[in-house]
């Protein structure tokens, strides 16, 4: 991986509900830090920037969080954990920072993207995508941005299961039991579907000439 | 159209619908969704209607999601009937909304003509509305 991004925060001494609604109407964002060993820090952090970030690397990859307190700026390699939206504006309403050691191996969620044109396609498949993510366990520098699947090989009827995907090196998918990620399938639905619809249509054809 | 199976009261009072959705907030099952920014009661002849028009423009292929049902009952008067001697008799089913709820999901169709769908599906609204789409998709 590249070298790391840095977001600077400040030491938030504001606690509660008032004093953090005040924050959020300056564009400041409320946070925390913690991690394994421990710690827990109030944060406070320009919105536009965490933005910026969050969109750069999502919530599963590392970046340095330096921390100001009283004056001392502290680097801490970090995950953004957990964001909290407003259900209307989408605007970040918290954030959860979370410490990871390097050399320790963790649990993340992280996207998969799709390359290829399947066969299938072309004979008359659908290409249908069950997961979007897979758990995975690693070190926090081998955290990949998303994990690669090529369909360019599969027909109709088939699938690709997440024990056959294949991972960076450092990389374990983790599972209980295999499941399937995508597949190409036979598009029957669709035509089920449409049945019902067309019989609808008849009938609000019906209604409306009625009215008329 | 979408109504209740059995109920426990035949008439509810009409309460006030007050702050954000906390639930049912966020995109969960579809690709592209409708969200209100308003509050508002959808009754069960305007979610229909909505509907239709989604599935009409997307024609075939796609799955719909409906993420509201009408579960409250709405009463009405006669017409030409004085103020009083009690409240009115059922006539229909409402969803109360508040805004940030996800009202319809979409996936498996083309992310434009998705849009297209959702915004004909607006017209038949009584609230302001949104398309969302979920995250990590343009």
């Amino acid at each position: 991986m590249a070298e790391m991004l840095t977001l600077k925060v400040l030491e938030r001494a504001e606690k509660g509900k008032g004093p953090n609604r005040r924050l959020r109407g300056r564009g400041v964002v409320p946070g925390v830090y913690y991690n394994y060993k421990g710690d827990n820090i109030p944060v406070k952090v320009e919105e536009l920037k965490l933005t910026k970030l969050y969109e750069k690397l999502g919530g599963s990859r590392v970046f340095q969080l330096e921390i100001d307190q009283q004056g001392q700026a502290q680097a801490k390699p970090s995950l953004i954990w957990e964001m909290v939206f407003d259900p209307v504006d989408s605007r970040p309403l918290h954030v959860d920072f979370l410490g990871v050691d390097l050399d320790k191996e963790i649990k993340v969620h992280v996207p998969f993207e799709v390359s290829g044109k399947a066969k299938g396609l072309v004979e008359g498949g659908k290409l249908e995508v069950y997961r979007d993510s897979c758990e995975i366990i690693c070190k926090p520098m081998d955290i990949p941005e998303n994990i690669t699947l090529d369909v360019s090989g599969l027909g109709v009827g088939d699938s690709i299961q997440i024990a056959d995907v294949a991972l960076p090196a450092g990389v374990k998918a983790v599972f209980e039991e295999n499941y399937s990620v995508l597949g190409v399938i036979i598009p029957v639905e669709a035509e089920e579907e449409a049945a019902p619809g067309a019989a609808e249509e008849a009938e609000a054809g019906a209604t409306e000439e009625e009215e008329a | 159209m979408l109504a209740p199976k059995k109920l426990k009261f035949r008439k509810r009072q009409k309460g006030r619908i007050k702050g954000k959705a906390q639930r049912g907030s966020s995109i969960a099952f579809g690709d592209i969704g409708i969200k209100s920014l308003e509050h508002g009661k959808l009754s069960s002849q305007q979610i229909e209607s909505a509907r239709v028009a989604i599935m009409r423009h997307i024609k075939r292929g796609g799955k719909v999601w409906i993420r509201v049902f009408p579960d409250v009952p709405v009463t009405k008067k006669p017409a030409e009937v004085r103020m009083g001697k009690g409240k009115g008799s059922p006539e229909g089913w409402c969803a109360p909304v508040k805004p940030g709820r996800i009202l319809y999901e979409v996936k498996g169709v083309d992310i434009k003509l998705a849009k297209e769908a959702l915004s004909r599906a607006s017209y038949k609204l009584p609230v302001k509305t949104a398309i969302v789409v979920k995250e990590g998709l343009s």
